[in-house]
C-alpha cells in the first residue's frame, strides 16, 4: 500500500480558550436554525460537510463543538455507514464509505432519525411474507425450522 | 430479451437484483454530494431513479485513442457495471460489446428504430470532415454519416473527452484530417460536453447519472456541467496560498516544488483551466496532477494542444507569446516573461469566462 496525504498527521492549531472562527460560527448558527424549524415545525435538513471549504482544524473543532451523544450506529450496506447522534439531539453525524473504506459522503443531518435506519413499510409487508412462506414450507414437510 | 428489461424501471432492475433500500439511499445521497447538489436532493434523485425507466444509451467512437472508455470503465463512484447494469442500458458501444462486425451495427440500428427520440448518445472522439470524411470510417460509413444518422433520434448527447468536445488532438495543427467537434455538426440538439484528457471517470459517470434522474444539468459557456466545470483548478489547488504570497517552484521538484510551492513559473494552466482535478481527484481519489509535482496542461479546455504556447512556459508568457508572429511566439514570449498587459488580459478573459458561465447558470435555472 503506498502511502496517502491522508497519512501524513497534520498537527491541529488549537487557539485554546474554546472561542471557534467565523466559517465554524456560521455552520453553528445554521444547525441552530435547522433544529429550531425541526422543533417547530417537523422540517428535517441536512448539511453537506465535503462541500464546506474546511480545514482539518475546523473538521475537528466543529467535531469537538457538537460532541457525541448516545446513538452510535454502524450500517454494512455496501461499505460501512456510521450514524452517530451528536451531543445535541436530533443533529447526527453521517459518515457513508464505500466498501475498500473510502469517504463517499459526509454529512449532517438534521432530523428524528435518519432516514437510511428506519426500515420501510414495503420491507416489513416483504419480510412478513417471506417468514409466512418460509414457516409454511417447514410445516408442511414436519420440520422445525 | 432485452427490450423486456429495458423497459424496466431503475428500481425494478435494482431490487430484482437483491439491492436494498438502504444501500440504494446510500448510492443516492453519496451521487448527491458528489454532483454538489444540495444534500436534501439525494431523496430527490431516490424517488425519481425509482421510477425511471432506464434509457438506452449508443456509445460512438471516433477519432480518439480510447483513452476516455479506459477513464470510464476505471469509475468507482458510481462504478460503472453499477452503471450499465442497473441504470442505463448500453445498447451499442464497439469497443466493449460482444458483438462485432454486422451483428454489432444492427445492435445501433435496432437501439435507434426501439428508442427514437428518447436514447442518449455519448460521443467519444472528433469527426474527419477532409475528403469527404474518408479518414474514419465504419462499416463502410464515413464518422460524420454515422454521427448524423444517430443523432437524429437523439433526446440529448454527451461528449466525452476534450475531442469530442472540441476536436482535442486530431483538431490541433495543422489538422490534417479536417478534425471538427461534435457541436459543429449537430446543432439542433441538448449538448452536454464531458471535457479533458481523459475526463475524470466519475464526472463522466456522475454527469450520465445526473442526466437519467434530473435532465440537463445546469451547464457553462462551453457546455461543460457547472458542477464539475464551475472552478479554476486555480481556484480549488492546494498550492494556491503559496501563488497569493509569491513563492514559485523553479524547476522540477527543487525544493520549493517539494514543499508545495506554486507550479506557475513552471507553465502550470490551472489559473485558466475548468475542471474538478483539485477536488474529485485522481485514482480514487489518491492525487492529480499538481500535487504530483507536475503543473496543469489545461486538457479540459478547448485548443488545449495549441492555445498559450509550450506546455511549459508560464501562462502570461503564452498569453504574449499569442501576440507576438507566430515564428517568434515562444522566444519573444520566455524573454519579456510576466508583463502587466499580459495579467490585464488574463484577468479579463477570467472575468468574461466566468460571466459567460453565470449567464449560462442563471439562464438554467
Amino acid at each position: 500500500m503506498s502511502a496517502r496525504l491522508s497519512d501524513i498527521p497534520v498537527k491541529i492549531e488549537n487557539s485554546g480558550n474554546g472561542t471557534v472562527g467565523g466559517g465554524l460560527i456560521a455552520i453553528l448558527r445554521e444547525i441552530s436554525e435547522m433544529l429550531e424549524r425541526l422543533s417547530r415545525y417537523d422540517d428535517t435538513a441536512a448539511i453537506d460537510l465535503r462541500t464546506l471549504p474546511f480545514s482539518p482544524a475546523d473538521y475537528q473543532r466543529l467535531r469537538e463543538f457538537l460532541g457525541s451523544g448516545e446513538v452510535e450506529i454502524t450500517l454494512k450496506v455496501d461499505g460501512t455507514s456510521r450514524v452517530r447522534e451528536t451531543g445535541y439531539a436530533g443533529v447526527w453525524w453521517v459518515e457513508h464509505r464505500n466498501p475498500d473504506n473510502e469517504l463517499l459522503a459526509e454529512l449532517l443531518e438534521i432530523t428524528n432519525i435518519p432516514e437510511i435506519i428506519v426500515t420501510s413499510s414495503d420491507e416489513i409487508t416483504r419480510s412478513a411474507s417471506q417468514l409466512r412462506e418460509r414457516l409454511a414450507l417447514h410445516s408442511a414437510g414436519g420440520n422445525t425450522p | 430479451m432485452t427490450t423486456a428489461i429495458r423497459e424496466q424501471t431503475v428500481g425494478e432492475v435494482l431490487s430484482a437484483n437483491g439491492v436494498s433500500r438502504r444501500t440504494f439511499i446510500k448510492f443516492c445521497v453519496s451521487t448527491a454530494s458528489f454532483l454538489a447538489l444540495a444534500p436534501g436532493m439525494g431523496q430527490v434523485i431516490a424517488k425519481q431513479l425509482l421510477k425511471t425507466k432506464r434509457p438506452s444509451v449508443i456509445y460512438l467512437s471516433f477519432q480518439e485513442c480510447t483513452g476516455c472508455l479506459e477513464s470510464l470503465t476505471r469509475s468507482y463512484t458510481p462504478s460503472v457495471e453499477n452503471m450499465i447494469f442497473n441504470m442505463i442500458s448500453l445498447d451499442y458501444d464497439d469497443t466493449l460489446m460482444a458483438a462485432a462486425g454486422k451483428q454489432s451495427e444492427e445492435a445501433r440500428d435496432a437501439a435507434i428504430k426501439e428508442n427514437y427520440g428518447k436514447y442518449l448518445v455519448v460521443v467519444d472522439g472528433a469527426v474527419p470532415l477532409g475528403n469527404g470524411g474518408v479518414y474514419n470510417t465504419q462499416g463502410g460509413k464515413s464518422a460524420v454519416q454515422i454521427l448524423r444518422d444517430t443523432a437524429k433520434g437523439a433526446a440529448a448527447i454527451v461528449c466525452v473527452g476534450t475531442c469530442s468536445s472540441y476536436g482535442g488532438l486530431p483538431y490541433a495543427n495543422p489538422n490534417p484530417t479536417g478534425a471538427v467537434p461534435v457541436s459543429d455538426i449537430i446543432t439542433d440538439k441538448p449538448l452536454i460536453n464531458v471535457p479533458g484528457c481523459p475526463p475524470i471517470p466519475a464526472v463522466i459517470t456522475s454527469t450520465l447519472v445526473q442526466y437519467v434522474t434530473l435532465g440537463v444539468p445546469a451547464l457553462d459557456a462551453h457546455h461543460r456541467p457547472l458542477a464539475f466545470y464551475g472552478n479554476t483548478i486555480h481556484d480549488r489547488c492546494y498550492r494556491r496560498p503559496y501563488f497569493d504570497v509569491g513563492k514559485f517552484a523553479k524547476t522540477f521538484d527543487d525544493e520549493g516544488a517539494r514543499n508545495g510551492w506554486c507550479l506557475y513559473e513552471l507553465g502550470c494552466k490551472g489559473p485558466t483551466t475548468y475542471n474538478a482535478c483539485a477536488t474529485v481527484k485522481w485514482n480514487e481519489g489518491t492525487s492529480f496532477p499538481i500535487e504530483s509535482g507536475h503543473p496543469c496542461l489545461g486538457c479540459s479546455e478547448p485548443s488545449f494542444w495549441d492555445r498559450n504556447g509550450s506546455f511549459y512556459a508560464p501562462l502570461a508568457a503564452g498569453l504574449i507569446g499569442s501576440l507576438a508572429p507566430a515564428g517568434e511566439a515562444a522566444g519573444v514570449g520566455a524573454a519579456v516573461g510576466i508583463g502587466a498587459a499580459a495579467l490585464s488580459r488574463l484577468r479579463s478573459r477570467a472575468r468574461t469566462q466566468s460571466r459567460a458561465a453565470e449567464k449560462t447558470a442563471s439562464k438554467e435555472d
